[in-house]
């Protein structure tokens, strides 16, 4: 993912073109605003000149005084109106640019999420994304804005010197100037990418401090010290990548301040050369026009040096951008059954479709593992079979529900999904998970998230929270969770409502990942009952530690090691004394 | 709760502060930064001084190499002026660095050592969260607002200072103009940030939905749903009206703006007025001066602008930080110490303990009147929410009951210092944290060796104890890092509780043991051995097993069943499952199952 190469012209002439389109009015007054600022410069030097002169003289005062004053306001309102265009025309920008990278963030494999390479560019792209494409652009700006103040300027010099060799001294300090562009944004750039590792360890480690649920073994184990020590060296890793980075930064800077020392030497001798040799009315006024000039070249080089290299650190950023998505796994380009395995994705399907799931040699492999998670996983579940999946921790059975969920895909082998009928456009997958999300939203939306066209059909959701158990069926618009001013809602009570989700799709193939784990006995006796409720047109697979809860299943397939070892009825494994019957043993002994 | 926010003006005081915090952190290179600036300022006054002679000498003088000392002097103190320019951004920021990060560690150590109430409590559990994770952010711009304020102010002071050569008036025109500025920007920051704070929630919100979007968490969701459309829309919708009323915001500035344009325009008609007012016709090098000083504070006073406003919209950090650091904490050691009792002799009593969290209507225990006796292992059974994990709490010496008192072998528990009384206590928690660090580390939960217990000290003991919780060492390592997120190795969650539980095994010492739930994502198998362990570790202890599974409490000496934070009943498993009540119900909902 660390592609150096940098952005083709033609993606930046496009993303600019993107700009100018989104937002062509506010757009056009800023770049109005900052040209009329670019032109004032140009003329100060010169009304600066005759104003100097007026003083001295006491010759057309007032007209000079005008000049000057009107010259003073333009510039300051320019400048301060300027800044509300800028951010009128950023606004909508943004909404357009983070729109499609969240978009996209969306549509991104599964997989992808497990990468700690792709939570960084994530990370790097998504967290203060707003500002940086609004620099990056901003820096656009700037370097026409500042391109134009130091032609203006040039010119102005120009006018009140007419030497050929103050142009020349110019020209060579400015490309001084210019040439340190290059390697300073090239520091930056280093560095935003140094520091976002040390940056989110940093997060990290402080979280662990401040946040409430690690508040009570924090205070048990008195890991202040030792969290703050993490922190701390965390923090300075960060400062080290900024500091260095800034240490390198000064040092090209100073170079190009040195241009700029002696570009405005030679312009101080050359201007008071200049003022003597002409009219001696003047001296004072010429000489003070181009020393305004000098200055004010001095610090408009540095800044068209500063836009410049911005904007190529910038485009950095949005290099990050443009890789972050289209770098696809090498993992799904070499799975053959791609497509196929698309298409038979249980879409469209009504209620009453039976379905088939059948496992063909799945076998599959973290990115970062050594082995393999899943070997060789052939089995088939019938059309309204209820299926438990059971092993140890680390068997390898989230792994394959998430599989047949079509959250990943498998290295090989084959997933076939098959149901007598077709057509509709409905949702047939659903799930309930271990870490399941808590959604810190109203119950409406924890529930019906499940199927959006539902959303409204309240009837059907007080049902289903019934069903769950949950106790907000008659609150429906209540906000959950006190981050945003909602009710404390308990572990259990979540749980309910992932379960109500679950429920809330009607789907004709199910995935219960292992739901109850948190819950009371008696609570968890009416849940499985509830959720294994047999429903001919529904497949259903039930992950559980819980073998109570595997005996009510009509087959149990075990995994172990990533390899599915046994298959069958509760009474069959049993009889066969193997891993399962051991399980089995194991429990029911608490309550022989 | 966020109406609760107060709006303060940035007090003095507050910046005072914040200033002496920025000097104690790093004094030799603030004050290093500090003596460039007035250098600068001098190099200023210098400046405008020089010019007057070199103007005055090249009107005036009969050769123009007479003027030439005079050149370069004005080119020396460009050069000054310049090479301070360049090296005050490198202090700064190791100013704002070192600054932001005694500031940050000041509040994270303060947030360790509050009481577990102040995170109950909203507010003072948003006061954390604004200081602690804001902080990053709010800290650095404060900082770099202020720092830069200061940096520009002693220059446009001297460019003053040095009008006053003309006129005694132009100064206090100028002064008095830029006090008046000052106001307008402190109201248009407090504009910005009374809307910021107004706001909070929307932001948040939308904040969250990307968080949705982007997390690791909720990917399975989203996708399994397909609601990333819909959460984007929300998204959209939230951030777009957030920021149209930003702008309106801004642009009310920027209107206000005018007659800040007009002030300053007043401004510097007025010091020319004075100079040709007072002068008549004006020496050469006075306007060259006057024109040259009038420029530098235009230049000034529209940056100081920027810094001013942004300073006003941050300046509640610091107010939150003091006041944070000025909460009351975990109470030192009380006067008269007495230490943990070792062995437990006569047991823990709870005398009619009650709790209550701050701001409930109710109370999460009550009435509990309990005698663990010495080398009896207690079970605690109860439905969600019946009190059990806030029982533990209370044992472990987390919370203070609110009502009652807990008293060990006849000492209660107040006298003893809190540090003593966790360590006295093992704790296995029913959602262990993950640490993104080695599996050693996360292990001993301490980076330095030496205060470890002397049994770590040989890595085989480690081994051997992650073989015992079922984490053999073919697989992991010691060094192994955790945590994907970090590029380490993704543990389950019962993995994770693994490690939880080997850690408690290596704590030595612990008189009395507490096991949260431990075993509730663990197969079967593993439960079996853990339980194993558990009465392998607690042997000779005391303990309290909170437990979902009725199983396993058969192994307690006694079970308390805990109802709306009641004791419901109370007495040996056998006994109950006797008597036909409420632990006789579970057990029989839980035995159905394997019969």
């Amino acid at each position: 993912m660390k592609n150096t190469n940098t952005l083709p012209r033609r993606a930046v002439l496009r993303l600019i073109w993107q700009f100018i389109r989104i937002a062509p009015f506010p757009l056009l007054v800023t770049l109005l605003l900052r040209l009329i600022n670019a032109g004032n410069l140009g003329f100060s030097p010169i009304i600066i000149a005759g104003f100097t002169n007026a003083l001295i003289n006491a010759e057309g005062l007032f007209f000079w005084m005008g000049l000057y004053l009107v010259l003073m306001t333009l510039e300051i309102l320019t400048d301060v109106f300027n800044g509300v265009t800028q951010m009128w025309f950023s606004n909508k920008a943004v909404l357009h640019f983070q729109q499609d990278l969240l978009r996209q963030a969306g549509q991104t494999p599964m997989l992808h999420f497990l990468d700690a390479d792709f939570h960084d560019n994530l990370s790097r792209a998504t967290q203060g994304f707003s500002d940086r494409v609004v620099s990056w652009f901003g820096s656009v700006l700037d370097n026409v804005h500042s391109i134009a103040s130091v032609c203006g300027l040039l010119g102005a010099v120009f006018i009140l010197s007419s030497n050929i060799w103050c142009m020349i001294a110019l020209f060579v300090s400015s490309s001084i100037i210019l040439f340190t562009r290059k390697p300073i944004a090239r520091l930056e750039l280093e560095r935003d990418r140094a520091a976002a590792r040390p940056n989110r360890t940093q997060t990290a480690w402080a979280a662990r401090l401040y946040e409430r649920v690690s508040s009570p073994e924090v205070r048990l184990f008195t890991l202040q010290r030792w969290l703050l020590s993490k922190w701390e060296n965390a923090y300075h890793q960060l400062a080290t990548v900024e500091v260095g980075s800034l240490k390198r930064k000064t040092a090209w800077n100073a170079l190009a301040n040195l241009s700029s020392i002696l570009g405005y030497c030679v312009i101080v001798f050359i201007a008071a050369q200049t003022a003597r040799n002409g009219d001696p009315e003047k001296i004072a006024g010429i000489f003070m026009g181009l020393i305004t000039a000098a200055a004010g070249l001095q610090g408009f080089l540095s800044y068209m040096a500063r836009s410049m290299g911005n904007l190529a650190e910038q485009s950095g950023v949005l290099r990050d951008l443009a890789t972050l998505f289209t770098t696809q796994s090498t993992k799904e380009s070499g799975v053959s059954d791609t497509t196929e395995e698309k298409q038979d994705r249980p879409s469209p399907a009504s209620e009453a479709d039976e379905m088939t799931v059948a496992m063909n040699d799945l076998s599959f492999q973290y990115p970062s593992a050594t082995t393999q998670t899943l070997k060789e996983i052939t089995a088939k579940i019938a059309p309204g079979e209820i299926v438990a999946l059971v092993g140890k921790n680390g068997a390898g059975k989230t792994t394959l529900a998430n599989i047949l969920l079509g959250l990943y895909t498998p290295d090989s082998g084959t997933l076939t999904f098959s149901q007598s009928a077709t057509t509709s456009e409905k949702p047939t997958t659903s799930a309930v998970f271990q870490d399941f999300t808590k959604f810190l939203l109203p119950v409406r939306d924890n529930v019906g998230f499940a199927d959006l066209n539902r959303m409204r059909d309240d009837n059907r959701m007080r049902h289903t929270l019934d069903r769950a158990g949950s106790t907000f069926a008659q609150e429906l618009d209540t906000w959950l969770g006190n981050e945003f001013g909602g009710r404390d809602v308990s572990g259990g009570e979540w749980l309910r409502l992932a379960v109500a989700r679950g429920l809330f799709r009607q789907s004709q193939f199910v995935v219960f990942d292992e739901p109850t784990a948190a819950i009371d006995p008696v609570a968890e006796v009416e849940m499985i009952r509830e959720l294994l409720t047999k429903d001919e047109s529904r497949t259903t697979v039930v992950i559980s530690h819980r073998l109570g809860v595997a005996r009510l299943c009509d087959r149990i397939l075990v995994l172990d090691d990533g390899q599915l070892v046994e298959d069958g009825t509760h009474e069959a494994l049993l009889a066969m004394g193997g891993l399962y019957a051991e399980m089995w043993d194991a429990q029911a002994s608490w309550y022989a | 709760m966020w109406d609760k926010v107060k709006l303060t003006r940035p007090s003095f005081r507050d910046l005072l502060w914040l200033f002496a915090q920025v000097l104690k952190a790093s004094p030799f290179i603030a004050a290093v930064w500090i003596i460039l600036v007035l250098i600068n300022a001098g190099a200023g006054a210098a400046h405008l001084l020089v010019l007057r002679e070199t103007v005055n000498t090249l009107v005036n003088a009969d050769l123009i190499s007479s003027a030439v000392p005079w050149l370069a002097a004005l080119c020396l103190l460009f050069f000054v002026e310049q090479a301070i320019s360049t090296l005050l951004p490198l202090l700064r920021e190791q100013l704002r660095i070192r600054a932001g990060f005694s500031l940050q560690r000041d509040a994270l150590k303060k947030t360790g050592k509050l009481p577990l109430e102040a995170f109950d409590d909203e507010e003072s559990h948003n006061l954390i969260n604004r200081v602690v994770t804001g902080g990053d952010s709010s800290v650095v711009q404060l900082m770099q607002n202020g720092l830069n304020f200061i940096e520009y102010m002693p220059a446009l002071l001297t460019s003053a200072v040095v009008l006053g050569l003309i006129s005694i008036w132009i100064p206090l025109i100028i002064i008095s103009g830029a006090i008046l500025l000052r106001v307008f920007e402190i109201q248009m920051g407090t504009r910005v940030r009374h809307f910021e704070v107004e706001n909070t929630r929307n932001k948040r919100l939308a904040d969250y939905y990307v968080q949705l979007l982007t997390e690791r968490r909720s990917a399975a969701e989203i996708r399994l749903w397909s609601i990333g459309e819909t959460l984007l829309q929300r998204w959209r919708t939230i951030l777009a009206q957030y920021l149209r009323e930003r702008l309106h915001i801004d642009f009310q500035n920027a209107s206000q703006g005018i007659f800040q344009v007009f002030i300053f325009v007043a401004i510097i008609a007025g010091a020319l007025l004075v100079t040709s007012l007072s002068q008549g016709r004006v020496e050469a090098g006075l306007a060259a001066l006057v024109l040259e000083a009038l420029r530098n504070i235009t230049a000034g006073m529209n940056s100081m602008q920027y810094f001013v406003i942004g300073f006003v919209q941050h300046a509640g950090y610091g107010e939150d930080l003091r006041r944070l650091l000025g909460k009351k904490q975990d109470e030192e050691a009380p006067e008269t110490q007495t230490p943990y009792p070792h062995p437990i002799r006569e047991g823990i009593r709870l005398h009619n303990v009650a709790y209550r969290y701050p701001g409930a209507d109710t109370d999460a225990l009550s009435e509990i009147d309990v005698h663990i006796r010495p080398g009896e292992i207690l079970a605690v059974v109860g439905e969600n929410g019946a009190g059990k994990t806030t029982l533990a709490h209370v044992l472990a010496g987390l919370r203070s009951p609110t009502a009652g008192h807990v008293t060990i072998d006849g000492i209660n528990t107040n006298t003893i210092s809190s540090e003593e009384l966790r360590r006295a206590c093992t704790v296995v928690f029913q959602h262990p944290a993950r640490y993104p660090t080695t599996l050693h580390e996360n292990l001993i939960l301490d980076s330095r060796d030496e205060v470890t217990s002397p049994l770590l000290a040989a890595d085989a003991h480690a081994e051997a104890v992650l073989t015992r919780v079922g984490l053999p060492a073919e697989r992991f390592t010691l060094n192994t890092f955790l945590g994907p997120e970090f590029g380490g190795v993704d543990f389950s969650g019962g993995e994770w509780q693994r490690v939880a539980i080997a850690r408690s095994l290596i704590k030595e010492g612990g008189e009395f043991v507490i096991f949260d739930e431990p075993t509730a994502a663990l197969d079967p198998l593993a439960e079996l051995e853990i339980f194993q362990q558990f009465v392998e570790l607690v042997a000779g202890k005391t303990a309290l097993l909170i437990a979902h599974r009725l199983g396993p409490t058969r192994l307690a000496d006694r079970v308390v069943v805990l109802e709306n934070g009641h004791i419901a009943e109370i007495g040996n498993p056998t006994e109950l499952l006797q008597q036909n009540g409420k632990y006789a119900e579970m057990f029989a909902a839980q035995s159905e199952w394997y019969q």
